[in-house]
């Protein structure tokens, strides 16, 4: 208190008097505008002059209400774009005494020339604790910073656009602002309109109270529903500076620098809004009415106007406005003696120069004409309900004449001859047709279910054996001379034989020396002896040595026997004696060989 | 000399068995042959129900044929009968497993039938395990024995030892790979038993009574695996892995 006065009685002194040409500004705010008993009001009166201020008088204020504490005075000098602008500050810090609407003024300062007023203010004091407990309530925060949700209508039709602003308002410069809670819209198609990087205040009086206040977001939300319709409140976190002593109450005060103080991280919510969603009425409902509210332009260009049959025309079509563009249904583009193909569409979406939602829809047709003629392209139009006028609206563009010249090398081919180019277009599908032939049906087994394809693998290895035999064999006769006599032994003696039989029927033929031969080679061939060597007598020992037969051996001994007789005496002897005789020669090689074997 | 007889008799006795079973054959063949043509001509005609019924006595005569099969499914689809179409379709699909036709109608009776079939992620591996037929399997181990056979012979031949040349190691990689391949394909194609939905509707339960709970229901056309059998039920699987007990009058195993 006595610090304050101090201040007050040197400012006072610092002071010349007041210049009379100059400018005077005389305003009063409070920091709030309500309060329990136990929360301080800070009351600030400023007198802003563009020259310098010399004495100036004590204000006259009524604050019989309040316990008052100050004032404290600073005077500050601002210079804003070489404007010198003196202001001198006194500052009431006020408690409530009781509960009750109070009104704090009007100031009135009494100059030479002019008497000073400011608004009055009104404040609402509830009960509440005592000051110390109210200091330490983080809760008394509240109202430094806050969000704000500004609706630009709370009523609105069922896709009318509504823009919602989000500010942030304070009064110290929070740091590490953020948003913590950002709400879906439900019940809305929402459209982003601006988001802030960073915050650019412009200064305000809330309710008395001087904030800077800050654009944070700002959306067009368009109703999807009617009924009311709530949009949730947006949460942001920021950092408050603090005071070093750590109260709020302190950190308000004039001498503190929020640069260097502590930070109180909170989170501030914007009130919930309600919007009134009403339906769009039935009645008058346009038929190609598609759900878009707000006010629309239509413009439509058609290029060339002169074309050959086959050559393209392209139709362009603009839809702008403000408003849900996407709503509107393209236009059905249906002209007789046109190919029409569906538009291509492109939406360009931007802000009218109010900051709401705008947008232009382009759509692009191509029109192919198909004879020759004068043709018409007909009126287009597109609706949409007002929500000014409460009305629907359809807007139309003229229609264009367009000239179509047929094709001069078709006109030669005759006029019957319609020759348009498209594409080839499948008309219906169903199943293939049978296969109607029939040959060889049924004789495709599968290869693994066929004998003969098994027969082949098991003979593979099985030839692939006798080959390796039939080498062997081959191999021995050219290096094992007794093995190759062996094998050649009944093929000789064959051969032999046959001679035999062809020297039967000649008397003086030397068939008794074939037939000899014949018996004395195989023997001499299977044991591999020398042939010349091979006596009556050397057979018998040989044969029986070998272990053959005994009536075999004497069977061989009496042939050879009657050949040596024969060979000796010609003529001696019949036909058929001789060919008994090959006979018994024949049947004797052959149990020879296989007593040999 | 008696041993050579013999054998003549026995060479004498399989060649007469041998044309025996081959007239028989023979007989079965030009049977089917001509109820394929009536059916063919009666389809032409645009009697399907006839048609299909001289296919069906075609079939019955045991012979196997893709195109027999396919004109089967034709007439069947046209008779309004599209799980029996899809059934044959796919049997005669799997005697020529890359036939146009076939496929083509397959994809068709696949959008006309009632269910959808689930989405299979058929990777393009499995489409590559499955491309070559059985018989062009058989027919590539083959070539490499009967190669390596006449490599064998050649070596035989020019007396060039035993030694291993890479030839021989090629020849050998290719058949082990070709029977290996085979023999997977081969387990694989006779393993995995199909069956089709021939009545209009079936209701797969959790097990193999009919008050047990529904699972799903499947309609006519829909093919799925099936697993094993348990009196009259089938437990069948789905191609998206969903499975079920049938009544196994309800499907027809391909």
């Amino acid at each position: 208190m006595s610090r304050l006065s101090t201040w007050f009685c040197a400012a006072l002194l610092a002071c010349g008097a007041i210049g009379e040409a100059d400018a005077l500004d005389f305003t009063a705010s409070v920091d709030r505008t309500e309060a329990t008993t136990g929360d301080a009001i800070r009351l600030t009166l400023t007198l802003s002059s563009s020259g310098n201020m010399g004495h100036v008088p004590s204000p006259t204020l009524d604050l019989r209400d309040f316990s008052v504490y100050g004032p404290s005075v600073a005077t500050r000098v601002e210079m804003i774009n070489g404007r010198t602008t003196f202001a001198r500050d006194l500052v009431y810090t006020m408690y409530g005494r009781q509960p009750g609407r109070f009104r704090i003024g009007p100031a009135v300062i009494e100059l030479a020339d002019t008497t000073l007023t400011t608004k009055p203010i009104e404040v609402r004091i509830r009960k509440g604790g005592s000051r110390q407990s109210a200091r330490a309530q983080p809760g008394g925060s509240e109202r430094v910073v806050f969000v704000r949700a500004v609706a630009d209508r709370d009523t609105a039709w069922v896709g009318e656009q509504i823009v919602v602003r989000y500010e942030l308002a304070y009064r110290l410069v929070p740091r590490d602002v953020g948003f913590a809670d950002i709400p879906d819209f439900t019940g809305f198609w929402q459209k982003e309109l601006f988001v802030a990087q960073r915050l650019s205040p412009q200064r305000e009086i809330i309710d008395g109270v001087a904030y800077n206040v800050a654009p944070l977001r700002r959306l067009a939300l368009f109703p999807t529903t009617a009924g009311d319709q709530t949009i949730e409140p947006l949460a942001v976190s920021c950092s408050i500076p603090q005071g070093s002593r750590g109260s709020l109450y302190d950190a308000l005060s004039l001498f503190d620098d929020p640069i260097f103080g502590r930070g109180q991280n909170v989170v501030v919510r914007s009130d919930p809004l309600t919007i009134h969603v009403k339906p769009l009425p039935e009645a008058g409902r346009p038929a190609d009415f598609g759900g878009a509210v707000g006010r629309f332009d239509l413009k439509a260009q058609a290029r060339p106007l002169r074309v050959p049959v086959g050559d393209p025309v392209t139709l362009k079509l603009e839809i702008q406005g403000s408003g849900n563009v996407q709503s509107i249904p393209e236009p059905r583009v249906a002209i007789p003696g046109f190919e029409v193909y569906p538009p291509t569409v492109e939406v360009e979406e931007g802000q009218t120069e109010e900051g709401r939602y705008g947008a232009r829809k382009n759509l692009e047709y191509i029109l192919i004409p198909e004879r020759g003629g004068q043709r018409q392209l007909p009126a287009l139009s597109v609706s949409y309900f007002d929500p000014v006028a409460a009305a629907y609206r359809t807007v139309s563009t003229a229609p264009f004449d367009i000239d179509v010249a047929a094709d001069p090398s078709l006109a030669a081919a005759g006029p019957t001859l319609d020759l348009t180019r498209s594409e080839i277009e499948r008309l219906g599908s169903d199943i293939r047709h049978i296969k109607p032939d029939a040959s060889r049906l049924g004789q495709s087994t599968p290869l693994y279910r066929n004998a003969g394809y098994w027969l082949l693998h098991g003979l593979l290895p099985l030839a692939y054996v006798g080959l390796v035999a039939w080498q062997r064999h081959r191999r021995r006769l050219e290096g094992d001379e007794a093995y190759a006599r062996r094998r050649r032994a009944r093929g000789e003696a064959t051969r032999r034989l046959q001679a035999a039989s062809e020297a039967v029927e000649q008397d003086e033929a030397p068939f008794h020396t074939l037939l000899h031969d014949a018996i004395v080679g195989f023997i001499a061939d299977r044991l591999n002896r020398p042939a010349p060597g091979m006596t009556r007598d050397e057979c018998r020992r040989q044969l029986t040595s070998r272990g053959v037969a005994a009536d075999v051996v004497d069977e061989i001994d009496s042939l050879l026997e009657r050949c040596e007789f024969g060979r000796f005496a010609p003529m001696s002897g019949s036909t058929d004696e001789r060919r008994r005789m090959l006979e018994e020669g024949e049947q004797a090689l052959e149990r020879l060989r296989e007593a040999l074997s | 000399m008696s041993a050579a007889i013999l054998n003549w008799r026995w060479f004498a006795l399989w060649a007469l068995l041998a044309l025996l079973a081959g007239a028989g054959s023979a007989t079965a063949q030009s049977v089917a042959a001509g109820l394929y043509v009536e059916g063919n001509q009666l389809y032409r005609d645009g009697k399907f129900e006839e048609a299909r019924k001289r296919y069906v006595e075609a079939v019955a005569t045991g012979i196997q044929d893709p195109r027999l099969f396919y004109n089967l499914g034709n007439a069947s689809y046209k008779a309004g009968q599209i799980g029996a179409a899809i059934l044959w379709y796919e049997r005669a699909l799997k005697l020529a497993p890359r036939d146009e036709d076939i496929l083509a109608n397959l994809r068709f009776l696949r959008r006309v039938k009632r269910d959808r079939d689930p989405e299979t992620d058929g990777s393009v591996l499995y489409e590559m395990y499955l491309w070559p037929t059985l018989n062009e399997l058989f027919a590539a181990t083959s070539g490499g024995l009967l190669a390596l056979f006449a490599l064998a012979c050649w070596r035989l031949w020019r007396r060039s030892g035993t030694s291993l040349s890479v030839a021989t190691v090629a020849l050998g990689a290719w058949i082990a790979g070709s029977a290996l391949f085979t023999g997977l394909r081969l387990n694989h194609d006779l393993t995995r038993v199909e069956a089709v939905v021939m009545q209009a509707e079936g209701t797969a339960r959790s097990g193999p009574e009919a008050d047990q709970t529904s699972v799903f229901v499947v309609h006519e056309g829909t093919k799925m695996f099936v697993e094993r059998q348990e009196g009259d039920w089938l437990l069948v699987r789905l191609a998206n892995g969903l499975g079920g007990w049938l009544p196994a009058a309800v499907v027809e195993i391909i």
